[in-house]
Order: structure tokens, then C-alpha cells, then sequence
């Protein structure tokens, strides 16, 4: 219970209330967290007790301001009859705790889950993003784009703001230890158009883009490194050996931009006039926004940008086409480039949810059903004495909504624990995840469907009531045989309901389970045990204008080297090996880095660029790596051109049809010439899910340029805690300015990359247990109620010679029979809600029948099992005793 | 002459010492009764309201720097209740312990 949970539960209270005394109660409460001793026990009492404050209040606002004060019992005025039945409906239901109680768990569980989910989906999708203009805002899809081709697109007229950012790492060195940052080089018209203000200082201008040499710091770098330190505006620091002056801090409440940024921006810089990404088309590097023009529509940027991106492949074909094919210019809602990703499945976990909700209600209804009987004689007796239909309807309304109100309540605490635990469950990559909050809206939410629930189920029985004709039920109440048909059907259809939507809940675990298993179990054709991955930045030092300088390529090799044999001293280490990228490193997006087109002798450029992965030569035994033709060039091997090169089975098979074929073939790349001395299987380099690559792999050396980002590989049995200081300690030894900000287990990096699809089981699976209490529970009440309402015929079948075998088949008969009408309908279900899960399936046919008949099987062993009490109990019947009862 | 609540009289008998604020008068409600009556602000500001309705307290907004507080202020009105229920508690103790007394013997 925090104070926000509190400001959202003031706002429930009646108008008058809340604006006199909310503000003055926040603080009160506000104060007395912060004076007391046990803070968690004062958050709890306010919980406990608002609710029933909350119903006073009401109370008041509705009945007692309007009627004054009559004491005397009086059938005058409407209010004060609806206060009465508000009493004699709370009485009622203390009266019978374990239905009361059974009712508000039963709601609070299904709605707490539905609010849980929505609040995730109001705040993710729903909500407008906090931007100005936050509708208009579109971006220029496709990947990045270069500053070149940004300008080419600020011809379009339906755009009337561009922003535009490229974000790279960037070493911090004069702040104690060296520190790796993110940086953004952003246009001047980014600011403006996300609505960001400075917290200290200004943000970046016009001016800035002269000379270059300024920063904004973002928020959380200003406190965390710089200590909060307002005097920082105006202070020189070193990024990248270069002396930056910082101008301002942001504001702590800009939300990033993540499709334009990135989850984290630590320093912001303006554009850099001097540097080559101003000029060359082939430095695609920004993401761009735009703001529509207020008049302009999404079709008329699409249209004006599909203009452009013809006209420029027609300038610069080679650059501009792929297989022939423009590269065009998709304009996609900000919104869109946002949330799209994560909408199906949100949607989807929602849709799950309900269908929880739903079997909550099916057995609210069971219980109101089971009550409504239980109580007719009550109302019969109240009828006689001159209650008429409408009243006795409208009390057991009152009663409904009673209980729906008090299930709300407790869904509303079950949402805000679910929404933490879904958000510390939630893998990593949810847009706007960090600010979502169980608030009014969500509140409101979640009072009107338990409201909404418990008034439609408790209706049922009201309306029952209703329609029967006076008199008959003190007359026949306990001695029919069978009790009331139509009750009787509707209990069944219940149960027929509630397998089915459980099913459907239950097939879906069963698939999403399924392909993560499938997926943690998946062969990415190198070794995941055992290796560890540790990304490091070299510096270089850099030309004024922020160009690397271009370490030369042999003094970059023997720091590289020097990192490496370090590395090997340290204890336990079995290999080191290092690249450009390693497998998994990208695991959670992005790509790296270098992909070019290899012209092939004899073949001509190849139609596709293959990703380029210069390695050293330990690479391929590290990883583990086979080959299907040919092998790993030998070490030491590669003096001068033509270069060994290593091909991906994939590439040898577009282009020479086969990996045989390939070796010995020559191509060139990037300037360079190599020889296909090997053909190595396929890998999933990106994860488990991403497609094969066609890839080169060549030798380190022979890379054209020194690159600033590379991953040293280590391969070591050790797991102990020391081994991340050792290594470190061992790169340190070598490069003592080096940021080693991360070392992750490949292990470790397979794990993430299957971190969706166990959230996507862990949270099916439990809603689909949840779903199978509720079944167990609703078949078991009803066959239960089915068996002591028959007793007298069960008695008769005895007393004419049915033996107590026969009736325990009976029940249990009309048990399995209703969970297999269920389980038919619930397979149809199932089988077109697969299609929606088509996409979030790994190594699984959605659809897949084993599973399904898996799903069913559970189920109908849980309606076995659950139809076993009652048969027992129905075999136990003693013919005598049960005739004499009546 | 009809009982008064406890939580009532508490908070009468605390606004009987001085004005005092919402949290004021919480954390005195508690200390008075060695926490066994405690308040949370919902509940509180109910029986404020009401209490201000009667004509028990009245309500004065106090500044102190731009912190803008309400204060509540014990009326005539509601002395003399405080004092017919503090006559009442007495009367009946005295009673009490006249047959505590008379038992023993």
C-alpha cells in the first residue's frame, strides 16, 4: 500500500467527501508512514479498513443526505428501504461465511488477474505515449538511415519535424575508474519534438552543431556518476580523450524514445559538422523521427516517402537496391515502432486472463445457484408474510453487488501484488515497462468487472426467483425427488463451460511449455557449456573531429594479442579466443555489424550480403564448431592474400549448390582476396529462433580496419564467484584503462534468449492450474449437490435392488460424461485459439495433437478424480435412513 | 445521557489539550490509549466530519511557510459533551468500585 495505491482509493470515495477531506487524508497518511515504527503495519490496517469506510461513505452520499433522519421503520421512501436491505443483506451474508467467503475469493482471484494484466496493457498500449503530439509522431523504418539520405527525406511536405539519433558506446575517463557510456548523437530537432527540458543548465541548440565539443548528461548519469552535482553545468570532462563541456542535465521525467534510442542513453551530444557521417551515404547510422504535419495523414508520408526512396535507388542503384529490389522508406506510427512487437502477446496474456475470469464466474454462479435454492424457503416464507417479488429480487441484487464490491476490493490487492510480480517475471525488452502502476484507472477497472460479475451471476438466481409462481416453494421445498430441472441444466451447462474454457487454457500451456522446452533444448550448432563472453571497447585515440584515427592494424593486434595470452594464464582456462561478435552476444536485439556482399570468382556479387565475421584462430575449435566440408584454416596460416576463409554451409549451398563444391573456391570482399578452405554447419548466432545466417568467417588479421568493439571468448570449466575478478584482473594486467563492463556465461545469454517463452508457460501454466482447482472445484460442488438432492431416489434404486456399486458408477458416469461434453467443445476451441499462439510457438506445430491429447487427458483425469467424492458419498447412501429424513 | 464512543471521546479529550491536525491527532489517539485505539485517516476524518457537523470541533486552516495544513479546534459545544461523558465515566466507576468494595467484604 503505498501512498499512490492510497491517492487512487481516496479518489473512489463519494465527491464531497473527497474534496473536502482527500487531500488533508493523503497527508495524514503520508505523515504517518514516514513517524512510524512499523510502517508495513500502518499500510496494511489503512487497507484493511478503507474498504469499510469506503461503503460507509457511500452509504451516507447515497441514502442518509437525502432522507432525513427517519428512525421509525417506514415503507415510505425507496433510499431507506434500499439502506434496510443493505443491513439485512450484510447480516445474510455473515450468516453464511464459507459462501461469502468462497465468493469474494473466487471473484478477487479472477479479477485481480484480469486487472493485472490490463493494468500492463492500459499503461503499454493504451495510454498515449508522453510526447507532444505524441499521434503525430512517425518513424522511418527500415533500420538506420545515413545523415545524407536523412536530408533527402526532409523533402516530404506532410512531415513538419524531424528528429534524428545514432547511438554508439563512448569511454568516460576521468571520473575515477574508466566507465563505458552510452552516448546519442542526436539532431538539433530531437529535443523539440519529444518535449524534453532540461532538469540544470540547457539542452543542446543549434550552436552546439558548430563545434561539437558539448553534452547533455542524462538524469540518472548526473546522480550516479556525478553525485547529483548541480555545479557539473559548465565543467569540462574526457569522453574519449576528448574535452566535452557538459551544458545541462535532463529532466528526470523525459521518457526515452526507446524505438529511436534504445533502453539507455547516458550522454547526449550534438552533431558533429567535421565528422564523415555528415557527408557519406554509406554511414547508416541515425533512426529517424517525424512529427506529421497537423493536417497530414500516415498514406500521404507513406506515399511521399515510397517517392523518394525510388528517385534515390534510381541516383545510387547499388546502393539503394537489394535483388534487385528498391530499399524502401516504411513510415510506421512512433506507437507503432514501439509497442507493435510486444501488442499480440499482451493482447494474448489478457485474453488468457479472462478466460480464467470466466471459470471464476461459472463457479460464483454454482454457489449463487447452490444458495438460491438453499434459500428459497427463506424467501417463501418472506413472500407470505407480504414481500413482494420485486423487493425479495432487489435484496438479493443488493446482496450480489455486495459481494461483487468486496471481491473488487480484494482483486484490486491481487492485481497490485500480480502487477509487481509480472513486471519482476517480465523478460526484458517491455516498452514502458518501469512505470507501470496499479492506478484509478486500473481500480475502476477492476470494481466494475467484479461489480459487473457478481450483479449478471447473482442475477440468475434473482430472475429465477422472480418467475416463480407464489407459494410453491414452502410447499415443495426438500421433497422433490430430483430438485428443479432447469437449476439442474444450468449447473450442467457450468460445467460443460468451464472445462471447455479450461481446455483452451490448458492446450495453450501445453504448446507455450512445449516450445520453450523445445527451445532450451535446441542444438545452435556451437558449444553453449562452459564458454564465457566478455564484450570489450578499445579505445582508439580519435582525430578532433571524433573520426577514429584508425589505431594501426598491427599495434591493435598486439594489444589484442597481449589481452589474449593474459587471458590464457589465468587459472583454469582452457581457450580464449576473440571476434568482431560470438555467438549469442546480440541475444535480445540488435546485430553487429559488419555484412558485406562477397563476389564470388566466376559467380559475380553475391545477390545477398553475408555477415562478416573476422575470428581468431582459435574460433571454430572454442565453440565446437563442425564442418561439413573442409576445415579450419591452420594457425598461424594466414601471412597475406589470398586470405583462408571459413563459409556458412548456408552460402555454400546458395551459391555453389553444395558445401563440396565451395572449397577452393576464391572470392573477394571489401578489397581483399580469400580462399574457401572450409565449410562449417549452420549456427544460430543471433538465437535459437533466428534464422540461419550466410555467413564469412575470416581471420582476425585480415580484417581491413581495427575495429573499437570486440569479444574475447573464454573457455573454462571453472563456475566459481572469483572467476569474473580473475578475468578481469587478467585483462587489466594488459590494458589497465579498459572497461570490462559485462562477462556473461554463454549459458547464461541461451537462457535470456529463451527468457519470453518460459515467461510466456510460467504465466499459462499458472493460469491454467488455477483453471483446473476451479474445475475440480465446480464439478465436485455440483455432483456433490446432485447426490444429496437425489438421496431419496438413490434410496428407492437401493431399496429395489441397486447395489452401492452401481449408483458410485452412476455419478461418477454423469461426471466423466459432462467433462468429455466439455473437453469436445473445449478441442474446437482450442484448436482456433492455437492460431493465435502460432507465432510464439518454437519447434512445435501450433496445433500439435500430442499435446493437445496430453490437455484432454489431464483434464478428464481431473474430472475423474474430482467426480470420486461425490460417487463415494452417493454409495454410502443408506436407503432407511435416507427415506425416513424427509 | 447516551455513551460516547471511545474513539469519540479520544478524540475530543486530545482536542481538549490544543488544536491539533489529522496526524496530530492520530499519533495522540495512540499514545493516550497505549495503542489500543488506532486510527487510520479514512476512518478518522469520517468521525472529524461528523464531529464538525454536530458542533463538537471546528476547523481552522493553519500556514505555516506555503505548507498549508487544516487544524481542528474544540468548541463550547463540545467541552461540555466531553465533560457530561467524563461525569458519566465517573459516576459509574465510583458505583463500580463501591461493589468492587462490597464483594470483598
Amino acid at each position: 500500500m503505498t501512498l499512490q495505491l492510497y491517492r487512487a482509493l481516496i479518489r473512489l470515495l463519494p465527491r464531497r467527501v473527497r474534496e473536502r477531506d482527500g487531500e488533508e487524508m493523503a497527508r495524514a497518511f503520508a505523515d504517518q508512514i514516514a513517524g512510524a515504527r512499523a510502517p508495513s503495519a500502518v499500510r496494511w490496517r489503512a487497507l484493511i479498513r478503507f474498504p469499510l469506510v469506503l461503503a460507509l461513505e457511500w452509504r451516507d452520499a447515497l441514502f442518509a443526505g437525502r432522507v432525513p433522519a427517519p428512525r421509525a421503520p417506514s415503507r415510505g421512501s425507496r433510499m431507506e428501504s434500499v439502506a434496510r436491505m443493505i443491513r439485512q443483506g450484510a447480516r445474510g451474508l455473515a450468516r453464511t461465511p464459507v459462501f461469502s467467503l468462497s465468493v469474494i475469493l473466487l471473484l478477487g482471484a479472477g479479477v485481480g488477474s484480469v486487472s493485472a494484466i490490463f493494468a500492463v496493457v492500459d499503461h503499454v498500449l493504451l495510454r498515449p505515449l508522453p510526447y507532444p503530439d505524441a499521434d503525430r509522431l512517425v518513424v522511418i523504418e527500415n533500420g538506420s538511415h545515413s545523415i545524407p539520405a536523412v536530408r533527402d527525406m526532409q523533402a516530404m511536405h506532410s512531415i513538419e519535424a524531424w528528429g534524428a539519433a545514432s547511438t554508439d558506446n563512448a569511454h568516460l575517463t576521468d571520473q575515477g575508474e574508466p566507465l563505458r557510456v552510452r552516448q546519442a548523437v542526436v539532431t538539433v530537432g530531437f529535443f523539440p519534438m519529444f518535449g524534453a527540458r532540461a532538469a540544470i543548465g540547457r539542452l543542446l541548440q543549434p550552436a552546439d552543431s558548430q563545434v561539437a565539443n558539448t553534452a547533455v548528461l542524462s538524469y540518472g548519469t548526473w546522480v550516479r556518476v556525478f553525485g547529483g552535482d548541480p555545479s557539473v553545468v559548465g565543467r569540462t570532462i574526457r569522453i574519449d580523450d576528448a574535452p566535452i563541456t557538459v551544458v545541462g542535465v535532463l529532466d528526470p521525467s523525459f521518457a526515452l524514445p526507446e524505438a529511436i534510442v534504445g533502453a539507455t542513453v547516458d550522454l547526449w551530444r550534438p552533431l558533429d559538422p567535421a565528422a564523415e557521417y555528415m557527408t557519406k551515404r554509406d554511414y547508416w547510422m541515425f533512426n529517424v523521427a517525424g512529427r506529421l504535419g497537423a493536417a497530414a495523414t500516415i498514406a500521404q508520408a507513406q506515399q511521399e516517402a515510397t517517392r523518394i526512396a525510388s528517385e534515390r535507388a534510381k541516383a545510387f542503384p547499388r546502393r539503394y537496391t537489394e535483388d534487385g529490389r528498391v530499399i524502401e522508406l516504411p513510415v510506421r506510427t512512433l506507437r507503432d515502432a514501439m509497442t507493435g512487437r510486444v501488442e499480440r502477446p499482451l493482447r494474448l496474456l489478457l485474453g488468457a486472463a479472462s478466460l480464467l475470469l470466466l471459470v471464476a464466474c461459472a463457479n460464483v454462479t454454482h454457489l449463487f445457484l447452490a444458495r438460491g435454492i438453499g434459500r428459497s424457503r427463506e424467501m417463501a416464507v418472506r413472500r407470505a408474510l407480504g414481500a413482494r417479488t420485486r423487493s425479495l429480487a432487489a435484496q438479493l441484487l443488493i446482496e450480489s453487488g455486495m459481494l461483487g464490491a468486496a471481491g473488487a476490493v480484494l482483486g484490486a490487492v491481487i492485481a497490485y501484488a500480480g502487477v509487481r510480480t509480472f513486471l519482476a517475471l517480465v523478460p526484458a525488452g517491455l516498452p514502458r515497462a518501469a512505470t507501470v502502476t496499479v492506478d484509478a484507472r486500473v481500480l475502476l477497472f477492476a470494481g466494475g468487472v467484479g461489480m459487473l460479475t457478481a450483479v449478471v451471476f447473482g442475477l440468475m438466481p434473482a430472475l429465477r426467483l422472480a418467475r416463480r409462481g407464489s407459494g410453491d416453494p414452502l410447499r415443495d421445498s426438500g421433497r422433490t425427488l430430483t430438485g428443479s430441472r432447469g437449476a439442474h441444466r444450468v449447473r450442467r451447462a457450468l460445467v460443460v463451460g468451464e472445462v471447455a474454457v479450461s481446455l483452451v487454457l490448458v492446450a495453450q500451456a501445453g504448446w507455450l511449455l512445449r516450445s520453450f522446452i523445445r527451445m532450451s533444448h535446441a542444438d545452435l550448432g556451437f558449444r553453449t557449456s562452459g564458454i564465457v563472453e566478455i564484450p570489450m571497447s578499445i579505445p582508439t585515440p580519435r582525430h578532433a573531429n571524433g573520426d577514429s584515427a584508425g589505431a594501426s592494424g598491427a599495434e591493435w593486434h598486439r594489444r589484442m594479442q597481449a589481452i589474449r595470452e593474459s587471458l590464457a594464464r589465468t587459472r583454469g582456462v582452457q581457450g580464449v579466443t576473440f571476434g568482431l561478435t560470438m555467438p549469442l552476444q546480440w541475444v535480445g536485439g540488435g546485430r553487429c555489424c559488419w555484412s558485406t556482399r562477397p563476389s564470388f570468382a566466376g559467380k559475380g556479387p553475391s545477390a545477398r550480403s553475408s555477415v562478416t565475421h573476422p575470428v581468431s584462430d582459435d574460433f571454430f575449435d572454442l565453440f565446437a564448431i563442425r564442418f561439413a566440408a573442409g576445415e579450419a584454416w591452420a594457425r598461424g596460416a594466414t601471412i597475406g592474400a589470398p586470405y583462408p576463409a571459413v563459409i556458412s554451409e548456408q552460402l555454400a549451398n546458395q551459391v555453389y549448390g553444395g558445401a563440396n563444391a565451395a572449397l577452393g573456391a576464391t572470392f573477394a570482399m571489401d578489397q581483399a582476396d580469400f580462399r574457401v578452405v572450409g565449410v562449417a554447419r549452420n549456427t544460430r548466432h543471433y538465437g535459437a529462433d533466428q534464422p540461419y545466417e550466410t555467413a564469412v568467417y575470416i581471420p582476425a588479421n585480415a580484417m581491413p580496419f581495427a575495429p573499437d568493439n570486440v569479444t574475447m571468448a573464454v573457455l573454462t570449466e571453472r563456475t566459481d564467484d572469483g572467476l569474473a575478478t580473475d578475468l578481469r584482473a587478467a585483462i587489466w594486467r594488459a590494458e589497465p584503462k579498459l572497461p570490462v563492463p559485462t562477462i556473461n556465461t554463454v549459458a547464461e545469454l541461451a537462457r535470456r534468449d529463451s527468457a519470453h517463452r518460459r515467461f510466456d508457460a510460467v504465466l499459462f501454466g499458472t493460469f491454467s492450474v488455477v483453471a483446473l482447482l476451479l474445475v475440480a472445484g465446480g464439478l465436485a460442488g455440483t455432483l456433490l449437490y446432485m447426490v444429496s438432492v437425489q438421496r431419496r431416489s438413490l434410496g428407492i434404486r437401493l431399496a429395489l435392488g441397486a447395489t452401492p456399486r452401481d449408483l458410485e458408477r452412476g455419478v461418477l458416469a454423469s461426471g466423466v460424461g459432462l467433462a468429455a461434453v466439455g473437453a469436445i467443445i473445449g478441442t474446437i476451441g482450442a484448436w482456433f485459439a492455437g492460431r493465435l499462439i502460432e507465432s510464439r510457438l518454437y519447434g512445435v506445430e501450433a496445433r500439435d495433437a500430442r499435446t493437445l491429447g496430453l490437455a484432454v487427458s489431464v483434464l478428464m483425469l481431473i474430472a475423474l478424480l474430482s467426480s470420486w467424492i461425490p460417487a463415494r458419498r452417493a454409495a454410502v447412501t443408506d436407503p432407511i435412513e435416507s427415506l425416513r429424513a424427509e | 445521557m447516551t455513551a460516547l464512543a471511545p474513539r469519540d471521546f479520544l478524540i475530543l479529550a486530545v482536542l481538549a489539550d490544543g488544536p491539533s491536525h489529522g496526524y496530530g491527532i492520530i499519533k495522540a489517539v495512540e499514545d493516550r490509549s497505549e495503542h489500543d485505539v488506532l486510527l487510520d485517516p479514512a476512518n478518522l476524518y469520517r468521525c472529524l466530519r461528523r464531529m464538525s457537523a454536530d458542533g463538537w470541533i471546528d476547523e481552522v486552516e493553519a500556514r505555516t511557510g506555503d505548507d498549508r495544513r487544516r487544524t481542528y479546534r474544540i468548541t463550547a459545544n463540545g467541552r461540555a459533551i466531553l465533560r457530561n461523558e467524563a461525569q458519566r465515566l465517573e459516576s459509574l466507576l465510583r458505583r463500580l468500585h463501591l461493589s468492587l468494595a462490597g464483594h470483598k467484604r
